[in-house]
């Protein structure tokens, strides 16, 4: 899992963002997509912000759902169903493998399951990502300039 | 809204020296043909080369190299696959044969995605097997990554390719992002001009000048095509050193 770099890239833009500012709290937004683990990912932002002078950072952690939705005929479903279809399009076994087994690391680049599905209503391949992918800062608290 | 993503690109392609797109106007030109072959050869020679394909539509590194190593997920992010020497990185590996409708949004997001996860590493070479024309893959390139880029025009010596391919150089010159040079494949199935004149027509210069060869046809992975087909190799090597040339006139 690449937690740690995901925790990297996070405090690198704060870093990078607000210079000389203190900072108080981040909010981040992850969607359930790119299967995050959450404990790790907080544990990696508190020991690199702790250690890059962010102390006392607080990182309020966000999952959002996936929902997936034709724009053909308006069906919408969630992650169940869309993991159900990928299974049959793409077979348990796949090409790209994980430490832990041989599972699809579509987490890595969750847009990808767009072309792994069909309307599980029409059948048709007009799909979107209503959410379910995010990776965002979605809210930065500075504290007051007192110190 | 602040995506952390750029952040992670910028670090991951830090130790990138060249990035070296191929381009064309049309599809079906030979960029993947040409990109994977410059790959090989590079490699061979002791560049560190990633050959990657951002062909969403029509991925064929999959096809095209052969691999003793798979793309794998770990701690640092995603590794490359391996050929041999080469590294390879394709979707193609992902979705297999399905095909992946993506609009414009999606395939920005699969970009951001795939950069900010791709375990570069250290590279001599990133090779970028580009679809045709100037889509999101070229728009995103070049806004991420302009300083590290340089682009190989690939053509065919037809009024058709050389007059949509113009377009596509007069977006590179536009954007400031260095050319190499033209390629002029198959050419002696197409003679519309002399070497000099596609070079006036285009407006750069032509830096190789590739043979279609049918053998290529018989061998499926880039490997052998190139190894069986001595003259195909031949002007590969020509066009690699050619580059070469260029590039390091560019760097230094
Ligand atoms: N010089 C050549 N000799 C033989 N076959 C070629 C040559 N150039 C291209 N081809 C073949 O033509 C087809 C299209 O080339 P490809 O590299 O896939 O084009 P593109 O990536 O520009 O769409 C492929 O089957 C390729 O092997
Ligand atoms: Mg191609
Ligand atoms: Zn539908």
């Amino acid at each position: 899992m690449h937690e740690w770099s995901i925790a990297e890239g996070i405090v690198d833009v704060l870093l990078e963002m607000f210079k000389d500012k203190k900072l108080r709290e981040v909010d981040i937004k992850i969607g359930e997509l790119r299967d995050l683990d959450l404990d790790v990912l907080r544990s990696a932002l508190n020991i690199l912000s702790e250690s890059r002078s962010l102390k006392g950072l607080k990182f309020n952690l966000h999952v959002s759902k996936a929902r997936f939705k034709c724009l053909n005929c308006g069906e919408e479903w969630g992650l169940e169903k869309a993991l159900e279809m990928v299974e049959e399009t793409i077979g348990a076994e796949s090409v790209i493998i994980e430490e832990s087994g041989s599972e699809l690391p579509l987490h890595f680049i969750p847009s990808l399951i767009i072309g792994l599905q069909k309307c599980p209503s029409c059948g048709m391949m007009d799909i979107a990502i209503d959410s379910g992918r995010e990776l965002e800062i979605t809210r930065v608290v500075v504290e007051d300039d007192r110190s | 809204m602040i995506d952390p993503r750029i952040e992670m690109m910028k670090a991951r392609t830090s130790r990138i020296e060249n990035i070296v797109l191929f381009v064309s106007g049309k599809g079906g030109v030979g960029k993947s043909l040409l990109s994977s072959a410059v790959s090989y050869i590079l490699s061979e020679r002791g560049y560190e080369t990633v050959y990657l394909d951002l062909d969403f539509h029509g991925p064929s590194g999959q096809n095209l190299f052969h691999l003793d190593k798979l793309m794998e997920g770990g701690k640092s992010g995603l590794k490359t696959a391996l050929s041999g020497k080469v590294k390879v990185a394709s979707i193609g590996y992902m979705v297999k044969d399905n095909p992946l409708p993506l609009s414009g949004v999606d395939r920005m997001e699969v970009l951001l995605d795939f950069f900010s996860i791709l375990d570069f590493g250290e590279l001599d070479f990133l090779i970028v097997d580009l679809p045709p024309g100037m889509g999101e893959e070229t728009i995103f390139l070049q806004r991420m990554f302009r300083e590290k880029l340089s682009a190989v025009v690939v053509t065919l010596n037809s009024q058709m390719s050389l007059t949509t391919v113009k377009r596509v150089v007069n977006y590179l010159k536009v954007q400031k992002i260095g050319i190499i040079g033209a390629v002029v494949n198959m050419s002696n199935l197409f003679g519309k001009y002399e070497p000099e004149q596609v070079s006036r027509e285009l407006g750069i210069e032509v830096i190789g000048s590739i043979t279609y060869h049918p053998e290529v046809e018989q061998y499926k992975t880039i490997k052998d095509k190139l190894e069986k087909t001595p003259r195909f190799m031949f002007e590969i090597e020509r066009l690699v050193e050619k580059m070469l040339g260029k590039l390091s006139r560019r760097l230094t």
